[in-house]
């Protein structure tokens, strides 16, 4: 699991066992001997609640809308440029070796149906990827760190060949 | 047989209902009542035969994943076409469009005139409309998926033809229709005499009916008695649906114009983006009408009004305009050069998670409702109660979903299955149960056959359901991709030990199956008779001071044997993949020893290893080749070619016509294994 998955995975684990906590406690609480409940101090609770939900929604925004994958992280003159086509089925990448520790750009296109650039890492762990529609030319920018073989996979269902749609490329010292 | 086969049940459906939690509602005539209780069973009856074929065609997809009847590829992905559209629409959204009806009539909003026609006009469009998407996939291979991303549809890689597609489009544009015409029939019934507003203006009643009378009390007054809550959500998506659709059709339109005229035709990212303007609110056309079931039977339940108040009114005024401009959080990932795609992505990421509000506010509603409450745990409320667990759950992942930073790992992973699957079937599917247990008796007038078989189906349900669910959200965190007819061995054991669960799951719907058909066959007796069955038992429970056992009890001792279970299923699966794994694969053991296994001399090619090459390198995507098992029908059959190994090499190295060139990708000695293998095997 690369780092952004196993920050999604605990970040969701977390937030699953405190939703699991709340479910028992309201079934518990259907099963306790009780006095009439205001229903007006109920609608109250729920204010604060509404607080709570707000407050995380919030700081989730401005902890990661400052890292999306739209800027050009390649701005100086120091890249590789990779030309991709991604068609049914399979993959023609242009260098298909690239050096590690230097940003690497992707162009890709498509000359029939939409594809997906999914790339793996030499320990078939998820790296990056983007989506290649035809008719228009999407670029994607990244800085391998670890040297080997990758293998991209079609992240797009483009048809009866999509499973089989792969390549692979080097990432050299 | 008078007396049912099984002990009485301890609690019926319709006994522990509450009347309504809604107070100064005018009740319908008998024949108002049955008009609305027609049109619910028929829509839910006819979603439910809906999602048993939809269910067995997603559990094929599964155990076609782990090796247990592989599926020809595009069978494959036919059903899965099929699989997605049926379920998601014919079922989930069916059945709620249907119950909305039933709700709307116990609130005292009789279906009348224009919207009976417009109920009639819904249901036989959806039926022909999945008909013939059924027919399009199973008989005629349309296999571009659910969502049938443009241009995918007329590049079909010679697995189905243009007028297939044509076909497949009208019968989708059908569905369509029905969708219209239900927000049609809705929006004519909540602003019918029921409504209780003042102004006889449509526009200001239509604001009554989204619930602007709490915000705006003097512009949208009622007389005496407020809105109930319930009708809200249904406005909301009525009104919606009518905006995402139109543009859907007009593409449907175009598309099947474009299967008679080729040379017509739109802009691909522009399809992708109206694909989900529409995408996005038919999630919603599940969910806001489970909203209103919700709000309606939990309070029943109970046994007090829902927690609610102004708050809600605003949840879903937000929800109403926020719905139809959030689609993009589906295209995160598409940002090609010189489009704008990138901005609208960005703006999309914070409108998304105001969508979170209505969700947050009913879940919090709904559980402050149950608070402390004397609820009456049934088979129906408990199926309620694990829907608002679903609800939770699927909505925890959607905001992972929505957050750009997040989706760029989990887009078009496995990760996105097990989400809408907690959505579809979790949120909306255990609503779907639940109703179907507290509408059921009061529909048709017959109780339950069996509350222990409820029992069972619900808890078994629940427990199995999360077993086939999780694998796909740890196997999506792991980077196994979506829509993968064989997905990369290296994923293998999380499909193993998903079988288990599913063969669990489909045993408690069989359950259901028949414990529907007694009750419908008045198996279970009138709803009288239950209840006063219920009644004596109680009786009698309290003549003898025999103590009862309590449902808590009975619950977890469920719950224990159904885990164990569970866990002994799904640890002999993993087993299973496991050992099927570290075996080594049938073609390194040599059949019969003709030569030596010794390594083979520099130069000459490697038969068997040409074969791994084929099919791993993608060649099996393109061309059929019988003794690989491949049936690719894009470049030529290998077949019939029957070409020389030299024939083979050059077009492999160097490509041919549209066959991209492999020399970057196979070293020069996969690529001489390959054609050795390909000249030796083609056409023998």
């Amino acid at each position: 699991m690369g780092h952004v998955a196993s920050v999604i995975a605990w970040f969701y684990l977390g937030l699953v066992i405190i939703g699991l906590v709340i479910s028992v406690a309201l079934w518990r609480s259907t099963r306790a001997r009780r006095k009439q409940v205001d229903q007006h101090k109920l609608e109250r609770r729920e204010r604060g609640w509404l607080v709570v939900v707000v407050v995380l929604l919030v700081a989730l925004l401005f902890g990661t809308i400052f890292f999306t994958p739209y800027d050009d992280d390649a701005k100086g003159s120091n890249k590789q440029v990779v030309n991709v086509t991604a068609q049914q089925f399979g993959f023609v990448i242009e260098p298909a070796v690239v050096k590690a520790g230097v940003p690497t750009e992707f162009v890709l296109t498509s000359p029939d149906v939409n594809h997906g650039f999914g790339v793996f890492d030499p320990d078939e762990e998820f790296v990056t990827q983007v989506q290649i529609i035809p008719g228009d030319t999407q670029k994607l920018t990244h800085t391998f760190e670890k040297v080997g073989r990758y293998r991209v996979l079609c992240f797009e269902f483009c048809g009866v060949g999509h499973h089989v749609m792969q390549a692979t490329f080097e990432v050299t010292e | 047989m008078s007396a049912p086969a099984v002990a009485i049940p301890e609690t019926t459906e319709a006994a522990s209902l509450a009347p309504t939690a809604y107070e100064g509602i005018e009740p319908l005539s008998d024949a108002e009542r049955k008009v609305a209780a027609n049109w619910t069973l028929r829509f839910v009856l006819t979603a439910s035969a809906i999602f048993l074929v939809a269910g067995v065609l997603g559990m094929l997809l599964r155990n076609s994943q782990a090796d247990l009847g592989r599926l020809d590829d595009n069978m494959w992905y036919a059903i899965m076409t099929v699989h997605g559209l049926g379920a998601f629409v014919g079922w989930a959204a069916f059945a709620v469009m249907g119950f909305a009806y039933w709700i709307l009539a116990s609130l005292g909003f009789a279906l009348r005139g224009f919207g009976r026609v417009m109920a009639a006009t819904s249901w036989i469009t959806m039926v022909v409309g999945v008909a013939g998407i059924v027919v399009t996939t199973l008989i005629f291979d349309f296999a571009a998926s659910w969502v049938f991303l443009y241009p995918l549809p007329f590049e079909s890689a010679g697995q189905w033809s243009d007028w297939v597609a044509g076909l497949f489009s009208a019968s989708v544009l059908l569905s369509g229709v029905s969708i219209i015409t239900w927000c049609l029939s809705i929006l004519h019934t909540v602003v019918g005499p029921a409504l209780k507003a003042k102004s006889s203006n449509v526009l200001t009643r239509m604001g009554v009916a989204l619930g602007f009378g709490y915000l705006w009390p003097a512009k949208f007054a009622t007389n005496p008695r407020k809105l109930p809550y319930p009708v809200i959500p249904l406005t909301v998506i009525g009104i919606d649906m009518i905006i995402a659709t139109l543009p859907l059709a007009v593409l449907l339109v175009i598309m099947i114009i474009q299967s008679a005229t080729p040379e017509v035709g739109v802009n691909a990212l522009f399809a992708k983006n109206i694909l989900w303007f529409f995408g996005h609110p038919v999630v919603y056309l599940l969910l806001f009408p489970a909203a209103a079931a919700y709000y309606y039977l939990i309070p029943r339940y109970a046994g007090r009004p829902l927690v609610a108040g102004k708050l809600i009114a605003i949840a879903w005024a937000i929800a109403v305009v926020a719905n139809v401009i959030v689609w993009a959080h589906h295209v995160y990932i598409d940002y090609p050069d010189g489009t704008p795609q990138a901005a609208i992505n960005v703006a999309m990421q914070p409108l998304t998670f105001s969508l979170t509000i209505p969700s947050a506010l009913s879940l919090y509603s709904l559980a402050f409702t149950i608070y402390k409450s004397d609820f009456k745990w049934t088979p129906g409320s408990t199926a309620l109660f694990f829907g608002l667990v679903g609800w939770f759950l699927a909505g925890l992942s959607g905001v992972i979903n929505a957050t750009i930073a997040f989706d760029q790992v989990v887009h078009n992973t496995l990760w996105i299955v097990g989400h809408f699957h907690h959505m579809a079937f979790f949120n909306i599917g255990f609503l779907i149960i639940g109703a179907m247990y507290a509408f059921i008796p009061e529909l048709t007038g017959k109780a339950w056959w069996s509350a222990r078989a409820g029992r069972f189906h619900v808890w078994v349900t629940f427990i199995a359901g999360m077993g086939f669910v999780i694998p796909w959200l740890i196997e999506g965190l792991n980077g196994a991709p979506r829509r993968f007819a064989i997905l990369p061995e290296q994923y293998n054991a999380y499909a193993w030990a998903s079988i288990p669960f599913i063969l669990l799951l489909s045993l408690a719907q069989f359950v259901f199956l028949f414990n529907l058909i007694m009750t419908l066959r008045g198996k279970g007796g009138t709803v009288a008779e239950a209840a006063a069955r219920e009644q004596a038992v109680a009786a009698e429970r309290a003549a003898t001071g025999r103590k009862r056992m309590a449902d808590a009890s009975v619950e977890a001792v469920i719950v224990l044997v159904a885990v164990a279970l569970a866990f002994a299923a799904g640890a002999a699966g993993w087993a299973i993949g496991r050992s099927s794994n570290d075996s080594p694969p049938a073609s390194e053991t040599p059949v019969a020893p003709a030569e030596p296994a010794a390594p083979a001399e520099p130069g000459a090619p490697d038969v068997e290893a040409g074969k791994d090459v084929f099919t791993s390198a993608g060649c099996a995507g393109c061309h059929a080749l019988s003794d690989a098992g491949a049936a690719g029908a894009v470049g030529p059959n290998l077949d019939e070619l029957a070409p020389t190994a030299e024939v083979v090499n050059a077009a492999v190295t160097n490509g041919k016509g549209a066959m991209p060139a492999f020399a970057g990708q196979l070293s020069d000695e996969e690529i001489a294994n390959v054609s050795a293998y390909v000249a030796g095997v083609a056409g023998k």
